[in-house]
């Protein structure tokens, strides 16, 4: 029962204090949120980027570009005959015009660039790249296109901009850190008396210093629930309508989606948020709190 | 119950007390008096534990104060109240509030935090004014409000600093005599004092302290003023 009302306690000068801080909390829970927002994007980023390059390792497709007057039925005969070829389907250059002139509104008196092509289907995941290998020296063939092999670029610039993030995100904890701790420091030399006399009174360490690390605590997790929005709006309006779009335009049917990592990034940030803010006020309680 | 053995307490190379040793029984009235320098406020802070010794053995109820180790001082601190020159009250608490403050954070139900700070207030006789303001009050109530606050938990020892530092002569000896009463209850009750005219009203024990040093222990009533 003590334990309670000590606690119960603890959560009303908690309150207090943080009424006390007025316009300070508005500051940190800002530049803490922007942090957090950062944080979460990049994971967020790293995560969708990781989880493509997880589908296109699980591709069963590629596509074979043919040149002008190659033998498309000797070719797609041959590729068939493969151990490892499940399907070949050949897509004759004017069918693929049509859709494509179709989906993206080109006039009917356009010239057709589009070569005939086929898409040829493995039936092991690992088979794709030996397969690929076998017929790339096939005569008539112009260009194999396969999922991984449009996204090499993409990992260097992944590799980029995580690094570049975690970066920018490393730069502003400390610039939150340090924004935080002054804050609970300027707290704690304000209610310097109240302490004094909690102190003398024989009160727990613990509960003197509970409302500073209470209140870090609090700021962890106002800014990791504010983050979080940015970064579901992200989610549900600006990459899923990407991902939309960007299958349209894929030569393969694939699909990726990287929505089912969202809650565990918020469970980072929230953690994170929680442990960054509780670790500096607790860092600021013990140099400036002495029994 | 208390005894300093052999204390001594340097600040660098300064030394504030020299080779200290006295003993103070249950129940006892204790002036420590000397001018200001002479090392009164560094032996209270020694014996709740605010200071620590350099040398020697401080022992409160057999226990080693010097060496104890820090979680262990808030229980030492919950077994004394404690009164400070400038009384140290919370401006934006009441009275009453001043008082129960400390009890909240030890956890203390509501129900007998009433019932404390009321026996307390009623103890220094400022019951009536327990919703008022320190700033409401004037220098000698609030130094009551201090004492309140120090008998609120019932502790066996009471160390007030300079109490009377800020007031009047004739506070003073009123709030003197609130400590008298204390200790008439069976508080043990020690008091710093720099001002041995009042002092020597009350015929109690006295500690004279001088650059440091314990120059007289004995019973006012006895001894003429030993630094006039």
């Amino acid at each position: 029962m003590r334990s309670i009302r000590i606690i119960w306690r603890i959560l009303k000068e908690t309150y207090q204090s943080i009424k006390f801080s007025g316009m300070s909390n508005f500051m940190v829970i800002s530049i803490l949120t922007v942090t957090l927002a950062l944080f979460g994007g990049v994971l967020q980023f790293n995560s969708s980027i990781k989880q493509i390059y997880q589908n296109l390792d699980n591709q069963l497709e590629f596509s074979i570009y043919l040149i002008e007057g190659a033998e498309t039925k000797a070719i797609a005969q041959k590729i068939s005959q493969i151990e490892a070829v499940k399907k070949v389907d050949i897509i004759p250059k004017d069918i693929a015009w049509r859709t494509f002139r179709d989906k993206f509104g080109f006039s009917e008196d356009s010239s057709n660039p589009l070569p005939d092509t086929l898409h040829v289907n493995v039936k092991r995941a690992q088979d794709l790249k030996p397969v690929i290998e076998q017929i790339k020296n096939y005569s008539g063939i112009e260009q194999i296109s396969y999922a991984p092999q449009l996204f090499q670029g993409l990992r260097r610039v992944r590799s980029i901009l995580f690094s570049f993030g975690l970066f920018i995100t490393l730069i502003l904890a400390i610039s939150t850190i340090t924004i935080i701790s002054n804050t609970i420091q300027l707290i704690v030399k304000s209610r310097s008396l109240e302490i004094k006399i909690l102190r003398l009174v024989g009160v727990d360490d613990w509960y003197i210093r509970g409302p500073f690390i209470t209140h870090g605590i609090f700021y962890g997790l106002v800014s990791s629930l504010i983050a979080i929005i940015p970064l579901v709006i992200f989610q549900n309006f600006v990459w899923n309508s990407f991902q939309a779009s960007f299958k349209t335009i894929m030569p393969l049917t694939f699909s990726f989606d990287s929505g089912n990592e969202l809650g565990l990034i918020f469970v980072i940030m929230f953690l994170t948020g929680i442990i960054v803010c509780g670790t500096s006020s607790y860092m600021v309680t013990n140099r400036y709190i002495k029994v | 119950m208390i005894k300093f053995k052999n204390v001594s307490k340097f600040y660098g190379p300064i030394k504030a007390l020299d080779n200290i040793n006295f003993e103070i029984e249950a129940g006892e009235m204790v002036f420590i008096v000397g001018p200001s320098g002479a090392g009164k406020s560094t032996l209270m802070k020694l014996l709740y534990r605010e200071e620590r010794n350099t040398h020697g053995q401080i022992l409160i109820n057999n226990i080693d104060v010097s060496s104890l180790s820090e979680d262990k001082i808030p229980y030492l601190r919950r077994r004394m109240g404690i009164i400070f020159q400038d009384f140290k009250l919370l401006p934006n608490k009441s009275i009453f509030d001043n008082i129960a403050y400390g009890l909240r954070g030890l956890g203390v139900s509501e129900f007998e935090i009433q019932k404390r700070v009321a026996g307390a207030l009623n103890l220094v006789g400022l019951l009536e004014r327990a919703d008022a303001f320190p700033n409401e009050l004037s220098g000698g109530e609030q130094q009551r409000v201090g004492i309140a606050r120090a008998i609120v938990q019932g502790p066996p020892l009471v160390i007030a600093d300079e109490p009377t530092g800020n007031l009047d002569p004739k506070t003073s000896i009123e709030i003197f005599n609130l400590l008298k009463s204390v200790s008439l209850r069976g508080t043990t009750v020690i008091v710093s004092t720099h001002n041995h005219k009042i002092v020597k009203e009350f015929k109690e024990r006295v500690l004279v302290l001088e650059d440091g040093k314990l120059v007289n222990d004995t019973l006012l009533s006895s001894v003429s003023n030993p630094y006039a």
